[in-house]
């Protein structure tokens, strides 16, 4: 048993239709998992059952060793923060007040300053006075963030946190990410982005049609034969050049 | 900085003009009462003062007939437009009031059942025990056929609300009319509302309901500005969602068939207010709740005042007045929002 995110035979099925079956995944304190895979294969699917959104219709989840399924709201928002895809938020509060809604489970600290700090973090700290229906899908998105590094907890999951961000931000965020696993957290990502995902996690869940098709570490999963075989699509893989880490690269010959 | 300061000075402006309407009310109508006389008799009867020799005849009709009404007029309002501002919060939709969904015609075919079954065996409490269930009923029914999946459905709550809100208003008017009980209201009563029944019995029987709803809703004021950020982000900060609908309904139904059972249907304040309020204030709970009471009792007890002295000695059903000046206000407040925020999608 892992004292981080384990998830066992999850199974998810609406009307029918299994949109995750049979998945077994872990994630350890210190790691970054990316969760990939084509659109529709179940990765948010699979991260809304991670969370504790949804509850799956089999199988079972743990965080730090406990059931989610006995944990009670609140207790789950002390141990886990989720950035969703978007949030639309038609009333007009001020970004500071939003990042200070991630506080509400917190027990301890100093709200505001935390609030702040992690503004400051995801570079959205000059947004704080404006209300945040008037920024920009990428600032919104460092806004979500910030709020879900305000609620300080020891396992993170993320929606595409870098779908809607400029190259620039998109770093920012991921090293942030990093930053936070390096420090002990865990940190459960979707992606689409493989190149993202090659450079940041440690390991990656690669989903098909709502089953795992290969868990492991980065550089053993991302393979070309792997990954033409999960996405349909040509492509080469190299050593990134400054790095080493894998890059894909798709193409059509 | 002024953008802090702007709560603090509506929440206090409101209070001001709450009690410059109370004064203006308790000495107009039929005999007029000077603003001092109207101090100084309240301040007779609190045991400060001699009453300042205002007379035996306007110490009886403010004390006996005025003041019971305003104070009814304070209470209906703030409870009205506390109760439409909960549930724009647990709804996340600005639509939401008593009114348009169903809630307070609910309340006011369950009243008039609890008069008409039960008046004679449990007294004047059978009005608001039979509002609240109907006000539940309906409401439960309006959510429960809005629900989808796990999510609210906007358009379907809205629509299930003004289906609902048809039959419960038809239901009144109708065992109004047929059962031609004077312990009922007129089918108008049910549909513009009105204060003119106004006793301390009823007084006694209202307030205490509604100061449970208004008292205890900002209570949830945190809960409430979370949910707006989302149902799912709401979840994942940590608030169990549908219990606070649950409780949040709960409440807004005790405010919402006690101020029917006892004023009937009084539209637009449950929506106009918390709007008008969320427009200076922001949308933050901690200040709208507060200063949604304070403003709808201002805007209740205004529009008693003058549905009761614009025409003497007939009286305007008070629904008119609310809607005759809060339809063009929410008009403009529409445009202002769409300027300022984008407007609401």
């Amino acid at each position: 048993m892992s004292a981080g995110v384990t998830g066992r035979g999850l199974g998810f099925e609406v009307e029918g239709r299994a949109l995750l079956a049979g998945v077994d995944v872990d994630a350890a304190p210190g790691e970054v998992l990316g969760i990939l895979g084509p659109n529709g294969a179940g990765k948010t699917t699979l991260l809304r059952v991670l969370s504790g959104e949804w509850t799956p219709t089999s199988g079972t989840v743990e965080l730090l060793g406990r059931p989610l399924a006995a944990m009670s709201s609140i207790e789950r928002a002390r141990v886990r923060a989720v950035l969703p895809q978007h949030t639309v938020l038609a009333f007009a509060f001020r970004c500071l007040d939003v990042v200070l809604m991630g506080r509400y489970a917190a027990t301890s600290g100093d709200d505001a300053a935390v609030a702040r700090r992690s503004m400051a973090t995801t570079d959205s700290g000059h947004l704080a006075d404006r209300t945040y229906p008037t920024l920009s899908g990428g600032e919104q998105t460092r806004v979500s963030l910030a709020r879900v590094l305000a609620q300080e907890t020891p396992v993170l999951f993320l929606d595409e946190p870098t779908a809607s961000l400029d190259l620039r931000h998109q770093e920012l965020v991921m090293r942030t990410l990093r930053g936070l696993a390096d420090r002990g957290a865990v940190v459960v990502a979707a992606l689409h982005d493989l190149n993202v995902a090659a450079r940041f996690a440690d390991r990656v869940a690669l989903l098909a049609e709502g089953r795992l098709h290969a868990i492991g570490a980065t550089a053993t999963v991302l393979t070309g034969p792997i990954v033409e075989a999960v996405y349909g699509q040509r492509v080469t893989v190299v050593p990134h050049p400054v790095l080493g880490s894998p890059l894909i690269l798709p193409h059509d010959r | 900085m002024t953008s802090r300061l702007r709560p603090a000075l509506l929440v206090a402006g409101l209070g001001v003009a709450l009690a410059g309407v109370t004064v203006v009310a308790l000495g107009s109508g039929a005999v007029r009462i000077a603003p001092g006389d109207v101090v100084s008799i309240l301040l007779h009867h609190a045991g400060i003062g001699d009453g300042g020799g205002a007379g035996d005849t306007s110490d009886a009709v403010l004390w006996s007939i005025r003041l019971p009404r305003v104070v009814l007029g304070v209470a209906v309002g703030a409870g009205l437009a506390v109760a439409g501002a909960a549930l724009q919060g647990i709804f996340r939709n600005p639509l939401a009031d008593p009114q348009l969904i169903g809630i307070s015609s609910g309340a006011a075919a369950g009243s008039a059942i609890g008069v008409l079954a039960l008046e004679s065996a449990i007294g004047g409490i059978a009005g608001s025990i039979g509002a609240f269930a109907g006000g539940l009923a309906a409401g439960a029914a309006v959510y429960s056929l809005a629900r989808h999946r796990g999510r609210t459905e906007v358009v379907t709550l809205v629509l299930a609300g003004i289906a609902v809100a048809a039959v419960g208003g038809a239901l009144a008017g109708f065992l109004s009319v047929i059962a031609d009980d004077p312990r009922l209201g007129s089918p108008l009563f049910y549909s513009l509302g009105g204060l003119g029944v106004a006793t301390w019995r009823l007084v006694g029987l209202t307030v205490p309901f509604i100061a449970i709803g208004v008292l205890a809703l900002p209570r949830f004021a945190r809960r409430l500005d979370l949910i707006l950020l989302g149902e799912r982000e709401a979840a994942h900060l940590g608030v169990d969602v549908e219990q606070l609908r649950r409780r949040v309904l709960v409440l807004v139904t005790i405010v919402v068939g006690a101020s029917v059972a006892a004023a009937g249907v009084i539209g637009f304040v449950g929506l106009l207010v918390p709007h008008a309020v969320r427009l200076v204030a922001g949308p933050g709970h901690r200040i709208v709740l507060p200063a949604s009471a304070l403003g709808g009792a201002v805007l209740v007890v205004a529009a008693d005042t003058v549905a009761r002295t614009v025409a003497l000695p007939l009286e305007v059903p008070v629904g008119l007045l609310t809607a005759l000046a809060g339809g063009p206000l929410f008009l403009w407040l529409l445009r202002r929002t769409r300027s300022e925020h984008g407007g609401w999608g």
